[in-house]
C-alpha cells in the first residue's frame, strides 16, 4: 500500500471517528450558537448608539428648552422627547423615579434650573444648556427688535464640517483581531490535545501494536494530524463564516471586507499553527502511557499558548511594540500574533510570508521528533517514556 | 516458508534473543513454545518489524521481508488492543482496508467473519460493549480479515472458552489447509501437540529444540521404556543399572536407558526384579519434550 493510502485511510477513520461522537455533534451546535449570537448581539449594540432622552418640562420658559433640545438632538445622537410637569416638586419625583432622563423648571430668577439624574450624561446635560442659550439669544434678539428672519438667520445652528483622520476601520480590525486571536488559541489548543489524546488512546488501549504492523508509524502520525486539521479547519471556518455573515447581516462590521480578509488570515494561520501544534502534542501524547499522564507532558505546550494567547491581547492595541514584532517572528507564538499583526494592517507582506516559513520550518522539524518519538515509545505501554529514550532506537 | 536465520536482540544487557533460527512452510503450523520472558514475543514482533534485529534475518519466499510483505501478515499482538469506541463492522472493515483491501471487499470479509466467529448481531456495537470473549473473537477476526498468507498469533488461544478455542483450532486448521504459514505461541502444550505438525522450544532467548512434533517424539521413544512388574520390591526402578526412572503418569514405571547401553540388558534386570507383565516404547508426550528442554 502507498503511504498516501494509508495516511488518508488513517485520517478518513479520524474523521469519520470524531463526526460520529455525540459530544462532537453538541459542542459544534452550542458554539454555533453562541458565535451567530455573539456577532448578533455586536450588530444590536453596535447600533444602539443613538439614545432615546426624555425631558421633563415646567412652564413656558422650560417647554421651549424642551423643544430646543428635541431640534438639535440628532445631530448629537439623541432622540429627545419633551414631556410637560404640573410643578416642580412632580419633575423632581418623575427625574429621581427614571421616568423622565432629566427636568427644567423655573429657578431662581431668569435662569431655570436643570434637574439630573445620577447617570444623565455629560452630552445630555450639553445639549440641554445648548438649547437653553439659544432660547435666550433669540428673546435678547426679538426684545432688541431684530426682524424674525434675521434673528432665525443669526441663531440657526452652524457646524462645523468633520473629517475623520485615519484608518477608519481601525475599531472594526482591533475588535476582528482580538477575537481571531481567542479564536486561534482556542482551536490550536482544543485539536492539539485531541491529538495528545488520540494517540495515548492508541497506545493504552495498545491498538498501536495492531496498526504499526498494517501501517509505517509516521504514515499513522501524519494521518491522524491530517484527519483532525480536517475536522479542526471545518469546524472553525464554519464558525468564522456563521460569525462574520451574522456580524454583516446585523451590521456589526462597518467593513464587512477587512472582516472576510481576516476571516482567510485566520483560517491560514490556523493551518500553520495546528501544524506545529499537533506535532508538538503528538510527541507529548507518544511519551505518555496514559490519559492521566496528559496533563503533565502537555503542559509546557499549553503554557505556550497561553503565553502567546496573552500577549496577543497586548498586539490589539499597540501591534508595532518590541514585543508584539518579536513574537510574531517566534514560531511558538507567531500562529497567533502574526494574524492579529496582519489584520490589524501592522504586518508587511514579506514579514507574514518570512514568519510563516519560520513555522513551517519549524512544523516540519517537530514532524520528524513525534515521528522519532511515536516509533520509540508506542511499544512501550508500561510506564511513561522520557522523551529521550523515546527518541532513541526502537 | 519463513525463516529466521541467526537472529540476535539485545536489550541494554540482556540477551533477548540469541542466534534464533526457525522456519515455517506455507500449509503447515508451527507451534512455538517456552516459559515467560523466553523471547517468543521479541521473535513475533522481530518478524512484524516492529522490533529490529540487532543481527540475523527474516525471509519469506527466500526474500528479505520487506514492508510490503510484512503489512500482509496476519497478526495478534500478546497486548490485545482494538479501537474501543469503534463499532465492530467499522473496525473490521477499516482493518482489511488498511491491509489493501478495497471498500466492497473489506465489508464483505467484515460480513464474513462476524458471521463465522457468531459475531453477526454485534456488528453495529461498540467494541468496549463487548464481553472480553467476544472482543478476543473480533481480535482474531482482525488478524484474519485480509486471508493472509502468513498468520502470527502471540497466545492466541488464552482467554478463550472452550467453544471459542474449538473455533479457533478448527478456523487454523483452515487455514493452514488452504496454504497459509501460521506460527502461534502458547502455553497450553497439549492443545500445541493436537494443532501443530512442528514445534520449537525457546527458553533464555536460545532455540532449544525444534522439529517435528512427531519425530521429536519418536526420537525419544528408543531410549525410554515403560514396564509393569509384578511382584518387585519397592524402589527397585530406582536400582537398574543401566537405566533411570523417570517420572511418568500411568501405570507401571518408565525407564530412560542410558546412552550405549543394551535394551536387552535392562529387559534381563527387570526381569530379576520380578514378574514382567507389560513393556512398551514410551513415546514422550511434548510436555516431557518442553520440561526437559527448559531444564536444560
Amino acid at each position: 500500500m502507498t503511504g498516501r493510502r494509508a495516511v488518508g485511510l488513517v485520517a478518513e477513520r479520524e474523521i469519520r471517528e470524531r463526526l460520529r461522537t455525540k459530544a462532537f455533534r453538541i459542542s459544534t451546535a452550542i458554539m454555533c450558537v453562541l458565535v451567530v449570537g455573539a456577532a448578533v448581539a455586536g450588530g444590536v449594540i453596535g447600533n444602539g448608539s443613538t439614545k432615546t432622552i426624555k425631558v421633563g418640562t415646567v412652564g413656558a420658559d422650560a417647554g421651549r428648552v424642551g423643544d430646543g433640545m428635541r431640534a438639535a438632538g440628532p445631530a448629537l445622537d439623541r432622540k429627545v422627547r419633551s414631556v410637560r410637569q404640573p410643578d416642580a416638586a412632580a419633575a423632581r419625583r418623575a427625574v429621581d423615579d427614571g421616568d423622565v432622563d432629566l427636568a427644567i423648571v423655573p429657578g431662581s430668577g431668569s435662569r431655570p434650573r436643570l434637574l439630573t439624574g445620577t447617570d444623565t450624561d455629560s452630552l445630555t446635560q450639553s445639549l440641554a444648556q445648548q438649547a437653553f442659550r439659544a432660547d435666550a439669544q433669540r428673546q435678547a434678539l426679538a426684545r432688541a427688535g431684530v426682524p424674525s428672519a434675521e434673528r432665525r438667520a443669526i441663531i440657526a445652528p452652524r457646524a462645523l464640517q468633520v473629517t475623520e483622520v485615519g484608518d477608519s476601520d481601525r475599531d472594526t480590525r482591533r475588535g476582528i483581531a482580538f477575537v481571531g486571536a481567542l479564536l486561534l488559541y482556542l482551536a490550536i489548543l482544543t485539536y492539539g490535545l485531541t491529538v495528545a489524546s488520540g494517540v495515548v488512546e492508541e497506545k493504552s488501549s495498545r491498538v498501536v501494536e495492531v496498526l504499526q504492523a498494517a501501517v509505517a508509524p509516521r504514515h499513522l502520525l501524519l494521518g491522524k494530524v491530517v484527519g483532525l486539521g480536517l475536522v479542526g479547519l471545518a469546524q472553525l471556518a464554519l464558525f468564522v463564516a456563521l460569525g462574520v455573515g451574522a456580524g454583516i447581516a446585523s451590521g456589526a462590521f462597518d467593513a464587512p471586507g477587512v472582516a472576510v480578509g481576516a476571516a482567510a488570515i485566520t483560517a491560514l494561520w490556523f493551518l500553520l499553527g495546528y501544524l506545529l501544534y499537533s506535532c508538538a502534542y503528538a510527541t507529548a501524547g507518544a511519551i505518555s502511557a496514559r490519559q492521566e499522564d496528559l496533563q503533565s507532558t502537555t503542559a509546557p505546550l499549553t503554557i505556550l499558548l497561553v503565553v502567546a494567547y496573552l500577549v496577543s491581547t497586548g498586539t490589539a492595541s499597540s501591534p508595532d511594540s518590541t514585543l508584539s514584532v518579536v513574537a510574531s517572528f517566534l514560531p511558538p507564538f507567531a500562529p497567533i500574533i502574526m494574524p492579529a499583526r496582519a489584520i490589524l494592517g501592522a504586518a508587511a507582506w514579506w514579514e507574514v510570508v518570512v514568519s510563516a516559513v519560520l513555522t513551517l520550518l519549524t512544523a516540519a522539524l517537530l514532524l520528524r521528533v513525534a515521528d522519532l518519538a511515536y516509533r520509540g515509545a508506542s511499544l512501550k505501554v508500561r510506564g511513561r517514556t522520557g522523551l529521550r529514550a523515546a527518541l532513541g532506537r526502537s | 516458508m519463513l525463516a529466521l536465520a541467526n537472529v540476535t536482540r539485545r536489550f541494554g544487557d540482556l540477551v533477548a534473543l540469541d542466534d534464533v533460527s526457525l522456519s515455517v512452510a506455507q500449509g503447515s503450523t508451527l507451534g512455538f513454545v517456552g516459559p515467560n520472558g523466553a523471547g517468543k514475543t521479541t521473535t513475533m514482533r522481530i518478524i512484524l518489524g516492529l522490533v529490529e534485529a540487532d543481527a540475523g534475518t527474516v525471509t519469506w519466499q527466500d526474500a528479505p521481508l520487506n514492508e510490503a510483505a510484512r503489512r500482509a501478515i496476519g497478526y495478534m499482538p500478546e497486548e490485545r488492543g482494538l479501537y474501543p469506541r469503534m463499532r465492530v463492522a467499522d473496525q473490521l472493515t477499516w482493518l482489511a482496508r488498511l491491509h489493501g483491501a478495497d471498500r466492497q471487499d473489506a465489508a464483505a470479509a467484515a460480513d464474513r467473519w462476524t458471521e463465522r466467529l457468531g459475531l453477526a448481531d454485534r456488528r453495529g456495537d461498540e467494541v468496549e460493549k463487548l464481553s472480553l470473549g467476544n472482543q478476543q473473537r473480533v481480535q482474531l477476526a482482525a488478524s484474519l480479515i485480509h486471508d493472509p498468507e502468513l498468520l502470527v498469533l502471540d497466545e492466541p488461544f488464552s482467554g478463550l472458552d472452550p467453544t471459542g478455542v474449538d473455533a479457533l483450532a478448527e478456523v487454523l486448521a483452515e487455514r493452514a489447509a488452504a496454504g497459509a504459514a501460521i506460527i502461534f505461541s502458547s502455553h497450553q502444550l497439549e492443545l500445541v501437540e493436537r494443532q501443530c505438525e512442528h514445534v520449537a522450544i525457546i527458553a533464555g532467548g536460545r532455540i532449544q529444540t525444534s522439529g517435528r512434533v512427531d519425530e521429536l517424539r519418536a526420537a525419544r521413544a528408543g531410549r525410554r521404556l515403560r514396564v509393569v512388574v509384578d511382584g518387585a520390591p519397592d524402589g527397585w526402578q530406582n536400582r537398574v543399572d543401566g537405566a533411570t526412572a523417570v517420572d511418568s503418569n500411568g501405570e507401571g514405571c518408565v525407564l530412560e536407558l542410558a546412552d550405549g547401553t543394551d535394551e536387552d540388558t535392562v529387559i534381563d534386570a527387570v526381569r530379576a526384579a520380578g514378574s514382567l507383565r507389560h513393556l512398551s516404547q514410551e513415546r514422550p508426550t511434548l510436555a516431557e519434550l518442553y520440561r526437559e528442554a527448559v531444564a536444560g
